[in-house]
Parts: structure tokens; C-alpha cells; sequence
């Protein structure tokens, strides 16, 4: 086993491994504004990124070689294409480092695993930045559902699409090999995520369909129930602006909540009276990184594990592998006249 | 000759048309297009299929030459619609030329030019066919079509078979202007108050349009020519977006018709556009949380609301919505084999498109 040297200074030195949109647009303006957490390295194939992104910052390193970091980080975020997330943890576990890995953990369930393992057997801190369950919305349903505040939760209809507009730096995102699947592995894995932890339950049985064409699906319908009995629909697009709202029917009521407003929560009750609540605004990414550093400071497991990412994984690839077609009238050829 | 058996390259692959053409070229002949990409924000639609997608613009002649390959179809939808006019016009035409000499170069059997009638200009005749001629006009996106059209005419005289085509008003799923748009608007109560709105629609369904297109390749009398493509029939324009008002289960107005109430509407709603415009700059996440609590919990007052934030049909519109203008397909009718579905049919597979993606309730 490695022995990890302690942070310096009491500071987690962080090197970022990919440039691209995520990186730039969401890890970047949090470490300018963190105290606590110091960016040491960036990594790219693509000199241009880390010289776009590396003003600002007293890096030690910047440029194309993983191996070159591994001397001035306590940490790794992993943000760079999905295919390369299992093969650069890896790395980075094998020489000792603690990391946060973007989403999905991995393309293939069992690569996920081999993380999962190599982590626990190494001693190291492995998270995955699955940001909405910092969201102090998101903690609030989660002691609704546990509490039981508004009786047992039966039902779910969650709902989640726009107009795809991330100004992905490489496509990868639209490559199948790269990106391991199209908007169910996307946002669904979020979503995934999400319904795991607050139902914390095992899927009893489900249904899958999508509009992939020998492509990668933009839009995906799935239907499931928990082995507690809560069934519910999750409808995902790349394609349109759903109506976007998590619903969830309780004995006692309906909550609503939409990922994109995410401080606003909607509670009906019986009485037909609609309240919302506003929770705290939070700082989801800067809480991420904290809760990261503090698990490798305080060496306690981060808030979400790694093994809790491969539960959505895992489902992830059920799905795909049991695929059917949605049918859409409108996608028929030109006999349809 | 045979579109199954071709090889064909899509510019503006991933706009509402392009889309459409790549789809129907992989579902009814499993050719998978190339597709030149500007932007992958773009691309979710086509990454359904089995296409290549290939990086570039119709300015970077290198990404044109990769994008091609060995096709010997060409489908060219992209125009620029950046802000800066300037630039629309080299994306257009500096790119059609660029496009149009790689072609000549490598062989190429079939480009299929997307124009537009609005090539006619603001003002139309009542009868339109293809040899009514083209009109300069203010509007620039008419007029660049116009000068590529010119440069289409120059490539034909080269020996590079071009045919253009004028479609109409082009609806279906994932139209932006006449479905996308046309829901939102009626939804918004911008199709209210029109007893004084007489004009004629020439809607094309997205599928007979690339129907069209698809003829355009096969019949070789196609090339050199121009051809407009609309529907079966015109229609009036309180038709077209009435059935849009049926599809979202709109019965009545949303406001009040009669004269006190359109005294104070428009000032109300100059009033409420010109604060809101103002506070957007300030506080716009505040407003957007704001407009969802009201959505929630009363949804009727935040679509009247939004009706007065987006007006109704604006004066500079209505001489556009009482042209009595009818675009003859009769030629296409003739050379291509061209025959159109009713607008009818079009709207049921449009309605379940809105309905599936929810820009309409059930």
C-alpha cells in the first residue's frame, strides 16, 4: 500500500485533469474563489486549453503528461471524456491520489468496480461529482421521503429534458464509444443518482425504450418500481424543454421540485392548497470540493462513494442492454404518406 | 439516378431541415449521411442515427473538403444566421461558391440548393410560379438567396448539376418558426383578435418537402431547374394557427375581446415589457423564479401574463398574414412527380410530435 503524504500548508493541492467546458465553466470559478483548496496542475492532450485556462493561477504544472502532476497534487478531478475516466483514475489511484471523478464513474459497470476496489484496497478518497445532491432542496425531499412528513411515498413521474446546448469542447459527447451512451448516461445518471438516494431501495422490475437509430438515444423513457412498491416514469430528452419537474406522490400529498430552479420545492396536500418553500440557495460545487477535501483531511468517507455512483451505473446498463424503441409516429419514413 | 444507391453530404445537418433529410435518408435508404457540424450544441437530433459528423463551417473550405468525401449527393441547407450580416453573407455565398467548386472538382452528380420564397419579396403577386421573377427587397435574408441562387445559376453553366428549390412555410416536428414557434404563439395569445387577419398560408409538411428534395435526385429532369415546394393547398392563415390552438386545447381567447379592453392592453403591455426588460438586467433569476411559483400556482394568470409580455399580432405583421398570395407547385407536380399530403395529415403526426415533447398538454 502507498503511505500518502499529508497536505501541505493544511491545503489540498488539487490537479485538474481535462480542460474542456466542465472544467472551464464549472471547477475553475470555484477554485478562484475557495481559500481552503489550491489548484496546483492542470492536464490536457490539447496545449491550447491549458494555456486558455491557466491564467490566473500559481500552477506548477501545465501541459499534456498525467505522470508530470503526480509530484505537486494531493487530489485529482477527473473531467475528461467518459472512455478515459477508468483508465486516468486508475493512474491516479496507483500513485496514491485521491479522487473526484466526474460523471458517469466509468462507461462499463465493471471498470467501475475496479475503482471502487482499487480505491478501498488503497485507502483513498473516491468521489463522483454528482453536484445535485449537494442542492439543500435535494436534502430537504430526502427527509420528507425518510420522515414521512407527508405519509409513504407511492408514486414518481420525473421529467427532465431541454434543448442540448452544452458547448462541448471535443463532441466526445456524441461519439457512442466516448461518451458510453446518449442522455440517459448523460442526465440520467444524475437523475439516477438522485432517485436512488432518496428511495433508497432496489429496482424490483423496469421497462426501457429510446429513439436511438444506430446511434446514441436523445430521448429515453424509462418505467420501474421499487421493491418497496414505489413505481414510477422517468422521461429524459436532449430534444425539447420538458416540463421539467420532479413529482412524487405521497399518501398525503404531492411534491414537486425542478432541477433547474432547484431552491423551489411545491408541496400539495390533500386540502388541494399548493405551498412552496424555499430552501437555501447553496453553493453545490464549492460544497463538493469541501466535502472532498475534508474526507481526505479528516480521512472519513466522502458524502457520496464511489460504490453509491455504480448503483446508477448498474441500472444504467440494465437499461441499455434490455432496449426497446419508442414509438414515435413522426419517425417514419417516407411510406407514410 | 438512384438516391439508395448514393453518397450524399448535408450542410446545416443540424438544422430543422438538414435534420430531417439525414433521418429520412437513414430510415428509408439506410444511407448514413455526412454531415458538416458547425456547432455540437446542435447535433443531439442527428447523433440518433448512424451519420458521421463532421466539424467544420462553410467557411473553412478544408473542413468542406473532408466533409464531402466521396459524395456524390449534395443537400445544401446551411445560411448563416449569425448577427452580423456581413458574415451571412460570406457564409452564404463566399461558402456556396467554396462548396460549389469542390463539387465541380470532385464529380459531383446532384447539389440540391435549399432557397426560400421569399425571394419574391415582401409583396408578391396573388399567383406565384417559377418564373415570376425574384425581387430585391429590404428583407436580407431574401436577398442573399437571391444572389445564391445567381451563384447556383453560375455553377449549372459550369456543368455542376444544381437544382434550387423555394419551399414555402415549413411545418412539422422540430420546425422552429411554424410549429415551435406557432404553438408558443398561440399559447402566448399571439393569435388573438384576428377577425381582421383574411390572408393565405402555404404550409408544406417537413416530410413532403424532403419528399421533394428526394425527387430532385432521382428524376434527372430536375437538374438545372427550380422548383417551389408547398403543400397540397393554401390554406388561411387563421386555419393554420387555429389548429395549432386545437392541438393545445386552447377554446377561447384568452383575453377579453371587447373595446375597454383593447384600449388598455397595449399600453399595459408596452408598461409591463419595458420594466421587464429593465429588471431582467438586474435581477433575471429572481424573475424566472418568480415566473415558475406562478406557473405552479396559478398557471392561468402566468400565460395571460406572458400574453401581454409577448403581444399579439404585431401591425407590422399583418400585411404578411393578409397577402393573398398561392404558390403554384405545378411544375413540380409535372417534372418531379411531386404530390403532397393534406395539411390534415401533416398536423397528426406534427400533434403528436408537440404532445410527445410536451409543447402542448393532453
Amino acid at each position: 500500500m502507498l503511505i500518502k503524504s499529508p497536505p501541505k500548508n493544511g491545503y489540498i493541492r488539487f490537479g485538474i485533469v481535462g480542460c474542456g467546458a466542465i472544467t472551464e465553466q464549472t471547477y475553475l470559478p470555484v477554485f478562484r474563489k475557495t481559500k481552503t483548496a489550491q489548484l496546483t496542475c492542470l492536464v490536457d492532450p490539447d496545449d491550447s486549453r491549458t494555456s486558455a485556462l491557466h491564467r490566473g493561477f500559481n500552477l506548477h504544472y501545465s501541459g499534456k503528461n498525467l505522470d508530470a502532476i503526480f509530484d505537486h497534487v494531493d487530489a485529482v478531478i477527473v473531467a475528461v471524456p467518459n472512455h478515459l475516466h477508468y483508465s486516468i483514475t486508475k493512474a491516479c489511484f496507483e500513485a496514491g491520489k485521491d479522487v473526484l471523478c466526474e460523471k458517469p464513474v466509468c462507461t462499463k459497470v465493471a471498470d467501475g468496480e475496479d475503482l471502487v476496489r482499487t480505491a478501498k484496497e488503497r485507502s483513498l478518497v473516491f468521489t463522483m461529482a454528482h453536484v445535485r445532491r449537494f442542492f439543500p432542496a435535494v436534502k430537504k425531499i430526502k427527509e420528507i421521503i425518510t420522515t414521512g412528513t407527508l405519509g409513504a411515498l407511492t408514486d414518481f413521474d420525473f421529467r427532465e429534458g431541454t434543448v442540448f446546448s452544452w458547448p462541448t469542447v471535443t463532441g466526445f459527447v456524441f461519439d457512442k464509444e466516448k461518451a458510453g451512451g446518449g442522455v440517459l448516461i448523460d442526465i440520467g445518471v444524475h437523475l439516477l443518482d438522485l432517485l436512488f438516494w432518496w428511495i433508497d431501495d432496489e429496482v424490483a422490475s423496469f421497462q426501457y425504450a429510446d429513439d436511438n437509430l444506430g446511434g446514441l438515444e436523445a430521448t429515453a423513457e424509462i418505467q420501474m418500481t421499487f421493491r418497496r412498491g414505489i413505481a414510477g416514469r422517468v422521461k429524459l430528452t436532449r430534444l425539447a424543454v420538458l416540463n421539467n419537474f420532479y413529482t412524487f406522490y405521497f399518501e398525503k400529498g404531492v411534491l414537486s421540485w425542478n432541477p433547474f430552479t432547484p431552491r423551489r420545492i411545491y408541496i400539495r396536500k390533500d386540502n388541494n392548497q399548493t405551498v412552496s418553500m424555499k430552501a437555501e440557495k447553496g453553493t453545490p460545487v464549492r460544497d463538493l470540493l469541501l466535502d472532498f477535501s475534508a474526507a481526505i483531511r479528516d480521512k472519513r468517507p466522502p458524502f457520496i462513494r464511489g460504490e453509491e455512483a455504480l448503483q446508477a451505473l448498474r441500472f444504467i446498463e440494465a437499461c441499455y442492454a434490455s432496449r426497446q424503441a419508442i414509438s414515435m409516429a413522426w419517425l417514419k419514413g417516407g411510406d407514410s404518406q | 439516378m438512384k438516391l439508395s444507391a448514393s453518397r450524399v453530404f448535408i450542410t446545416g445537418a443540424t438544422g430543422f431541415i438538414g435534420g430531417r433529410i439525414a433521418e429520412r435518408l437513414w430510415l428509408d435508404y439506410q444511407i448514413p449521411a455526412r454531415c458538416l457540424v458547425q456547432n455540437y450544441a446542435g447535433a443531439s437530433r442527428l447523433a440518433r442515427l448512424s451519420v458521421t459528423l463532421f466539424p467544420g463551417n462553410m467557411l473553412d473550405k478544408k473542413s468542406l473538403e473532408r466533409g464531402l468525401g466521396d459524395s456524390n449527393v449534395i443537400f445544401h441547407c446551411a445560411y448563416g444566421k449569425t448577427n452580423d450580416p456581413d458574415l451571412n453573407t460570406r457564409i452564404n455565398e463566399e461558402g456556396l461558391q467554396s462548396l460549389g467548386e469542390i463539387a465541380i472538382q470532385r464529380g459531383v452528380e446532384r447539389l440540391i440548393h435549399l432557397s426560400t420564397v421569399a425571394v419574391y419579396g415582401p409583396d408578391p403577386p396573388e399567383r406565384v410560379t417559377e418564373e415570376i421573377p425574384v425581387c430585391l427587397s429590404e428583407d436580407e435574408y431574401g436577398n442573399s438567396k437571391i444572389r445564391t441562387e445567381a451563384i447556383c445559376h453560375d455553377l449549372r453553366e459550369r456543368g455542376l448539376p444544381v437544382v434550387v428549390i423555394r419551399p414555402t412555410v415549413v411545418f412539422g416536428p422540430f420546425s422552429p418558426i411554424w410549429t415551435i414557434g406557432a404553438i408558443k404563439r398561440v399559447l402566448s395569445g399571439g393569435w388573438e383578435n384576428t377577425s381582421d387577419i383574411t390572408g393565405l398560408c402555404n404550409p408544406v409538411f417537413i416530410d413532403d418537402l424532403v419528399n421533394g428534395l428526394f425527387l430532385c435526385v432521382e428524376k434527372d429532369a430536375a437538374v438545372g431547374q427550380t422548383f417551389i415546394l408547398s403543400g397540397e393547398k393554401p390554406i388561411s392563415w387563421n386555419d393554420f394557427f387555429h389548429a395549432y390552438k386545437k392541438i393545445a386545447g386552447i377554446e377561447s381567447a384568452p383575453f377579453t375581446t371587447d373595446d375597454s379592453c383593447k384600449t388598455w392592453r397595449p399600453y399595459l403591455s408596452h408598461f409591463l415589457r419595458s420594466n421587464v426588460q429593465f429588471l431582467r438586467k438586474f435581477a433575471e433569476p429572481q424573475l424566472v423564479d418568480l415566473y415558475e411559483s406562478l406557473k405552479i400556482s396559478h398557471p392561468s394568470l402566468a400565460r395571460k401574463l406572458y400574453a401581454l409580455l409577448s403581444g399579439g399580432i404585431q401591425e407590422n405583421e399583418k400585411g404578411k398574414f393578409n397577402q393573398q398570395t398561392v404558390y403554384s407547385i405545378e411544375k413540380a407536380r409535372t417534372h418531379l412527380g411531386y404530390s403532397p399530403r393534406s395539411f390534415a395529415d401533416g398536423m397528426k403526426d406534427t400533434a403528436a410530435w408537440l404532445i410527445y415533447y410536451e409543447y402542448a398538454r393532453t
